[in-house]
């Protein structure tokens, strides 16, 4: 009698480690179900498999980045004293960058929050960076204030939330912490030799709303509306392309999207 | 006889004056008068069987020494049959000598004894004040502080209003305002007068951050207008007048050095005062203005706080803490 049970124990042991064997394969075998299922939208992996183990392995998959251009509609933004304003900036960026990725990396697509000049809410935009499962959220605006002084280049970034813990939806970017950092940091390596003369600090912030984000998140003010300077480069479409240059390899290599091979499928437009 | 001496308690109330005859009038012995025995020989004796009457003595006529706070004695007659023989006398009753019955069952004889049971009263009504006013001293009334606590802990509505009566002192209070470089903020001193309450030290040290004479002040529209100041707890609600939102545009660094330099400034003034609500024509707002969520209270930040040589010498190290959520990546040098 002892033997038998001694003997099921073994076997009921036995048999546990080599499910958990098989369900760490798992993953790895339905890496290509996504890439077969998907095609220009999002990728969007079978509900029973583990998200963020998926997204860790696939090797040539799809990539979804949201690019939000700031203000929108009424809201203006920054006004330079040549009556540029922030909400066709940021606008004119976010196509930029959008038509740098889209014509090299097929496997990269790319959202707006806002096509054209409307007005959208904080939190609709967000909610939109949500509903796309987006790998990506780059929030795109221009600095300003009330002083010529050149203001230096910021890429915020979310903060530890200080809000009541009651308010799940704040919670959502805990687990990208160190991901955003990341991010920050790549946009800061490839915007250092474009922007000239200015630093760029990475600040961390609980008030910017990013906090909402189901995925790594910046903001970006790459320029300065209110210093003469800058005013002067905004006039010139050629920095503006530089600045959007830089910050599309900076999404790139963050995601580690590499060059596009040569894959049969469609070529660029 | 007999029934005239067990009679009389019931004529005296301490303000009559009491005609007596020889026999039966009660003696009283004055204060400062030496004591031959511990007890009133008229009412110590009920049981020795004595007639009580003999133990009184003949009060002298027109010489019987005043108490001091006494009533002033009145004239009165005395209720009975032989009163043409009774030799006038007057008479004040002190308290001291009371029938035995009088004492043990005053409502018996009908009469009032303010000596005894008046005194009694008057004590038991005091002890029940003294407990009323223990009691409520330990067990509060949560609606009610006292004058210098309720300052902190309530909210007023319109407390911006500046009472003449207000005493003012001067103090030195510490703005955050921007540097030279308007990308961070530093600590200057600014002494102002303040009034006592709360509400309006706030008031006046945001005044005083706002205004246009205040060279630093380079975030902030002119104009800028404290609509009120509300404290509940360690909480202050800040309403600005929503009139800057129209001229301000800024962006997300200069938004968040105004709503810091708002919050740090309170707090910093104000140690009670741990987070800042900001409304905007005393609504409560998601944004304020284009970029900065002020949906719930603020605590302070020192994100963009450096360290000046003004603010080190005259600030407290505990209140500059270095800088952690920021990191910075020089330009100049990569730039081509």
């Amino acid at each position: 009698m002892m033997t038998l049970r001694q003997l099921s124990l073994f076997l009921l042991v036995a048999l546990a480690m080599f499910a958990g064997d098989v369900s760490a394969q798992a993953p790895a075998r339905s890496n290509t179900v996504p890439q077969e299922s998907n095609d220009s939208s999002n990728m969007a992996p079978e509900e029973e498999t583990d998200i963020e183990v998926v997204e860790e392995y696939v090797p040539s998959r799809q990539y979804a980045v949201v690019l939000d251009p700031g203000h929108g509609g009424h809201d203006l933004g920054v006004r330079s004293s040549k009556s540029q304003l922030e909400k066709s900036i940021a606008m004119k960026l976010a196509s930029a960058i959008r038509s740098k990725i889209r014509n090299k990396y097929a496997n990269v697509t790319v959202h707006l929050t806002r096509e054209g000049d409307l007005e959208r809410s904080l939190l609709r935009r967000l909610e939109f960076a949500n509903s796309k499962k987006a790998d990506l959220f780059l929030s795109i605006h221009t600095s300003g204030g009330f002083s010529p002084q050149s203001l230096p280049v910021d890429i915020f970034i979310p903060g530890n939330s200080t809000r009541a813990s009651a308010e799940e939806w704040v919670a959502l970017n805990r687990p990208y912490k160190n991901k955003n950092k990341l991010f920050a940091k790549s946009l800061s390596r490839h915007l250092q030799s474009v922007v000239k003369g200015r630093d760029i600090e990475i600040v961390a912030s609980d008030r910017l709303m990013l906090e909402g984000l189901a995925m790594p998140a910046a903001m970006i003010e790459p320029l300065d509306l209110s210093n003469p300077q800058d005013e002067m480069l905004i006039e010139n479409d050629s920095y503006i392309n530089q600045i959007a240059s830089a910050i599309a390899k900076g999404i790139i290599d963050y995601l580690g999207v590499r060059d596009p091979a040569p894959e049969p499928e469609e070529s660029n437009e | 006889m007999s029934d005239d001496v067990k009679d009389t308690p019931e004529e005296f109330d301490g303000s009559e004056t009491i005609e007596l005859g020889p026999e039966n009038i009660i003696r009283r012995r004055a204060p400062n008068e030496e004591n031959e025995d511990s007890q009133p020989e008229g009412i110590s004796d009920d049981s020795s069987g004595e007639e009580p009457k003999e133990n009184f003595e003949t009060a002298p006529t027109g010489d019987f020494p005043s108490f001091p706070g006494r009533i002033p004695s009145v004239q009165m007659p005395l209720m009975d049959d032989s009163a043409e023989s009774l030799k006038k006398l007057t008479y004040e009753p002190p308290s001291q000598l009371v029938d035995k019955e009088e004492v043990e069952n005053p409502e018996a004889t009908g009469s009032p004894v303010d000596g005894g049971f008046g005194n009694r009263r008057y004590l038991i009504f005091l002890t029940i004040l003294i407990l009323t006013g223990f009691l409520a001293w330990i067990f509060p009334d949560p609606g009610w502080r006292p004058k210098e606590a309720m300052v902190d802990s309530q909210m007023e509505i319109g407390s911006g209003a500046k009472s003449e009566a207000q005493q003012l002192e001067t103090v030195t209070t510490m703005l955050y305002v921007p540097d030279k470089n308007v990308s961070n903020l530093e600590i200057i001193e600014h002494p102002v007068n303040m009034p006592q309450e709360l509400e309006g030290k706030i008031r006046i040290v945001l005044e005083g951050l706002f205004a246009d004479s205040n060279a630093q002040n380079v975030i902030f529209p002119k104009g800028v207008e404290v609509r009120g100041v509300y404290v509940y707890k360690s909480t202050a609600a800040i309403s600005l007048g929503g009139e800057f939102r129209k001229v301000f545009h800024v962006g997300a660094r200069t938004e968040l050095l105004a709503v810091y330099s708002i919050v740090n400034t309170v707090c910093h003034n104000f140690k009670q005062i741990k987070q800042i609500r900001i409304l905007v024509d005393d609504v409560e707002e998601e944004i304020f203005v284009s970029h900065v969520d002020i949906s719930r209270p603020l605590g302070v930040d020192n994100t963009f706080v450096v360290k000046t040589k003004k603010s080190v010498k005259k600030t407290s190290s505990t209140n500059v803490k270095p800088e952690s959520k920021k990191e910075t990546v020089s330009g100049g040098k990569h730039g081509g």
